[in-house]
């Protein structure tokens, strides 16, 4: 053998060494990640499983190496029905290329059903997608002090709104005189407590949206209703807000619009949410465009604002229920991290789809799309409180 | 009559529309504009690549199908070869 074949052999066998090595290092590094974890191909094959995964889910490796994620990972609904496949986080993330942070229900082996808390994202290679990796942990405990926080809150929301209304009721008629002539300064702490009373309101409304959502217990009852009508209306309701910051409200209509079956009350709350939180984080003297169109199947609305924005690191985050991003903190420290978790929830309901762009500094778009072919009608105990 | 459609976008939506029925503008709409930033409208020849791979992996966990998706992902690349 020549010297140069040897040294050759010598660098081959150095090379094979360092890739086993660095094989090892990686197997030694996904092992040793505490939250189950699954790597999957360009084919949605899994092709890596890491130990923590296989005990939440009470697979063995062979039960899940080689197979269709997609038919391995059972994803359900609270109810037990299996999640459409494109609404699943491994889809979302291949189509809007970010990771995707949610909440969802695995099936385990044995049929139970486990809540986890998945973050799905694509894996890259030269800019070409190549699979995607999913980390996930289980929330079965922190569903249950969730619960249990979420019925406390519920009873104490519930138990607020008897007192609250007299107080509000009551500081109104001292406003009206009805109590004798006020002077100007009892006239401005009336006022103050008008003002504290409404937005004590508004969280208690919310508060009870939210448990009773949650619950499954809210009643939908579509009807033909025209979500420009809707828009219009919101936009009426939130002017003297926008006037009072100089913010100019506009609306408009990119397509011949058909009346479509949806529960009108969730339509409104939804499109309230969020033009109001434009207004809000936008400076004054700014613009909100609202735009609706039409696509094949669903008409989309957005509401595009030139405010502060949200920052790239905050944005994954903004649908989780109580998160406040730190910019919203500095804007608006009032604000209690359940609006857009609600919106979200919301149009969960209405069988749409909620998405965002922002830019900080520059300013962000919530796009709503709702399905032209309607909803069906959901019995429940509770409408919801506006 | 059924029209022909104008734009590249609508091409590949009307493709997709066999394979994913009503979900199709919606799918090839969020991919065009998370993937390429761009307008789907504006959808070009030498976009369709990157879109392309794309779709593949998304449809991977959609359907576990093998043959139905090298059947869309074919009819998908002829139109990197067609006249837009």
């Amino acid at each position: 053998m020549t010297k140069a074949n040897q040294d050759l052999i010598k660098k081959l066998e150095i090379q094979a060494a360092r890739a086993l090595e660095e094989k090892a290092n990686t197997e030694a590094l996904f092992a040793s990640i505490g939250e189950g974890v699954i790597a999957t191909d360009t084919k949605g094959t899994i092709i890596r499983v890491n130990k923590p995964a296989l005990e939440i889910l009470g697979y063995r490796k062979t039960d899940l190496i080689g197979h269709w994620f997609t038919e391995a990972v059972v994803a359900v609904n609270v109810d037990g029905s299996i999640v459409d496949n494109q609404q699943r986080p491994i889809a979302k993330a291949y189509l809007t290329g970010r990771t995707i942070i949610e909440r969802i229900y695995y099936m385990r082996n044995d049929g139970t059903i486990i809540p986890v808390l998945v973050n799905v994202s694509p894996v890259l290679m030269r800019g070409k997608p190549i699979g995607a990796i999913l980390i996930f942990r289980d929330m079965s405990e922190e569903m249950r002090n969730d619960r249990l926080k979420m019925d406390f809150i519920g009873i104490a929301s519930h138990q607020l709104r008897t007192p609250l209304t007299a107080v509000v009721t009551y500081a109104h008629m001292l406003e009206e005189n009805f109590g004798g002539k006020l002077s100007d300064i009892q006239l401005s702490f009336v006022n103050v407590i008008i003002t504290a009373s409404r937005r004590m309101n508004e969280l208690v409304g919310t508060l009870l949206n939210i448990t009773r959502i949650e619950a499954g217990n809210i009643r939908v009852e579509p009807k033909l209703v025209q979500i420009e009508n809707i828009v219009q209306e919101i936009m009426d309701e939130l002017k003297p807000e926008a006037d009072s910051k100089r913010i100019k409200l506009d609306l408009a209509v990119k397509a011949e619009l058909e009346r479509i079956k949806t529960d009108k009350l969730l339509v409104h709350e939804v499109f309230a949410n969020i033009i109001s939180n434009a207004i809000k984080y936008t400076p004054p003297g700014g613009k909100i465009m609202i735009t609706i169109t039409d696509r094949f199947n669903d008409i989309v609305v957005s509401v595009k604002d030139n405010g502060y924005g949200i920052p790239v690191e905050d944005q994954r985050y903004i649908f989780i229920k109580f998160f406040r991003s730190s910019d919203a903190m500095k804007h608006d420290v009032s604000g209690t991290g359940l609006g857009l978790y609600l919106t979200k929830v919301l149009v969960d309901n209405l069988g749409g789809e909620i998405w965002f762009k922002s830019l900080r500094n520059k300013g962000t778009t919530f796009f709503v799309s709702l399905p032209r072919s309607g909803l069906e009608r959901k019995a429940g105990q509770f409408t919801l409180e506006i | 009559m059924i029209q022909k459609p104008k734009s590249l976008y609508l091409k590949v939506v009307r493709i997709t529309d066999h394979y994913l029925g009503p979900a199709a503008d919606r799918f090839i709409r969020r991919q065009i504009e998370n993937h390429l930033n761009k307008h789907p409208e504006e959808l070009a020849q030498a976009d369709l690549k990157e879109l392309i791979s794309w779709i593949e992996v998304s449809m991977a966990v959609l359907t576990a199908d093998r043959k139905i998706i090298r059947e869309y992902l074919a009819k998908l690349q002829s139109l990197i070869s067609s006249k837009h």
